[in-house]
């Protein structure tokens, strides 16, 4: 009846989901994070990965000291795919050539008072696909594919964007440092003065009030 | 009473059908493991912190799995019961906007109110001692911003779309999160500019001052000084 039809629905709908995220699994996913990386800090991050799979890593320091950062990336068997010593930005593309636990680390070791922070970007593999592709043995139609490049296109724009925005807050960050570091000096170096000024003077009058009590007395 | 044993039957049957999908689901979500891809180790007092500089009216999902170090079989285990993670994330204004403890596994959303930056910050808070006497604990996590909180799949079968008009909804979110972040961009150089043109005052104010004070002194010092001496006769 109506319950029987209605049940057997959401159970086709439940069972379309379920299979929809069993696809998804299987494709790994891109992560960015920014985080806050304390002076003398090391930070790793670890993700497993299938041989074969063409992954990406790039990096942008975001506030702190001179914006540069140790950046290190090694394989399961802790060969170094990739070192930078000091880098402000970088990326890195490659193949892993074995399964495994990829460990990247960024280091602040160097640095013995500024915390920095640092974004990073680590692709792996390609997007999940749209849909639990039954049909993927035709080919794209002309208009699915001009989908496709769009969306390449806008991915590349957020992309963009994102740096942008990074070297922006990096830019702002300044300004609001050289504002608060100008208002500062100025009333220091205006008390500043006015000490000296009134110390000079107090001692001159010292110097000649001594002076004057042995001249006076020789005088006389 | 027959027909009422009848519709008994049926509704047993019906939700015996029902409770079977529902654990196969289970099943199936209990056995492949949700791939948050990415983890790191963390401390037991260690506080680490994510920042997410985002636009308003963006929706944040975070995804979590802990995992705890066991020393007796010197692996990972799958799963820790008894150990939660307690998340507390701050908006812009450093107003706290959720402060939630977590089981080991977990997964919170929040929507941002205002542009800007906000800090996702994520601690452990084992009760027993000895829970960490390992010393470390994996925990895998998985942020996702904007349009990446869509679930297209799930869209696709609520609305019943077709494979274009999945494609065109995707567009479409893409596109909204651009403008979103360049209305976002435009909020941001006002502030910049702000600040900037607050400096240049600043500056000029204080060049001005320091003339001022400088000749003020000199003139004051001069004259002081002249009528000390001729109060001293050296003149």
């Amino acid at each position: 009846m109506l319950s029987g039809s209605h049940s057997s629905f959401s159970l086709r709908v439940m069972l379309q989901v379920v299979w929809a995220q069993l696809l998804l699994c299987g494709w790994a996913l891109g992560t960015e994070l920014t985080f806050e990386l304390p002076d003398n800090a090391k930070q790793c991050f670890y993700e497993d990965i299938t041989t074969g799979t063409k992954c990406t890593l790039e990096f942008q320091v975001v506030t702190g000291g001179h914006y540069d950062v140790d950046c290190r990336l090694e394989d399961p068997e802790g060969t170094t795919l990739f070192k930078e010593i000091k880098k402000q930005y970088d990326s890195f593309t490659f193949t892993a050539a074995k399964d495994g636990a990829y460990k990247f680390c960024f280091s602040n070791e160097f640095s013995t008072f500024t915390h920095k922070t640092v974004y990073f970007d680590f692709q792996v593999g390609d997007d999940p696909p749209l849909f639990p592709n039954e049909n993927r043995a035709t080919a794209l139609t002309h208009l699915e594919s001009a989908c496709v490049s769009i969306h390449e296109a806008l991915k590349s724009i957020i992309d963009y964007q994102t740096h942008f925005r990074l070297r922006e807050a990096q830019g702002r960050s300044r300004a609001e440092d050289l504002n608060m570091r100008v208002a500062f000096w100025s009333i220091g170096e205006a008390l500043v003065l006015l000490v000296v000024s009134i110390s000079q003077v107090v001692l001159l009058r010292s110097f000649f009030s001594d002076k004057k009590t042995t001249c006076t007395r020789v005088g006389s | 009473m027959l027909a009422a044993a009848a519709i008994r039957v049926l509704l047993g049957f019906s939700f015996k059908m029902l409770a079977a999908a529902a654990i196969r689901v289970l099943l199936v979500a209990a056995f492949i493991h949700p791939s948050y891809a990415l983890y790191f180790h963390i401390g037991e007092t260690e506080k680490k912190c994510f920042i997410e500089e985002i636009p308003d009216e963006t929706m944040v999902i975070g995804k979590y799995r802990t995992q705890l170090w066991d020393k007796q079989t010197n692996s990972y285990l799958p799963s820790t019961p008894g150990l939660g993670m307690h998340v507390e994330i701050k908006d812009p204004d450093t107003k706290v906007i959720l402060s939630r403890q977590y089981g080991s596994d977990g997964r919170f959303t929040f929507t941002s109110h205002t542009p800007g930056e906000h800090k996702i910050c994520l601690h452990s808070n084992s009760t027993k001692m000895a829970l960490f006497a390992g010393g470390k604990l994996r925990v895998h996590l998985d942020i996702q911003v904007g349009e990446h909180t869509n679930n297209y799949p799930e869209i696709a079968a609520k609305d019943k779309l077709t494979e274009l008009q999945l494609r065109a909804r995707q567009l479409l979110d893409q596109v909204e999160q651009i403008q979103k972040e360049q209305n976002y961009q435009r909020y941001r150089e006002e502030r910049f500019r702000m600040t900037s043109e607050s400096t240049n005052q600043r500056v000029l104010w204080w060049s001005i001052a320091q003339t001022v004070i400088l000749i003020v002194t000199g003139i004051w010092q001069m004259k002081h000084l002249k009528s000390f001496f001729e109060a001293k006769k050296l003149v």
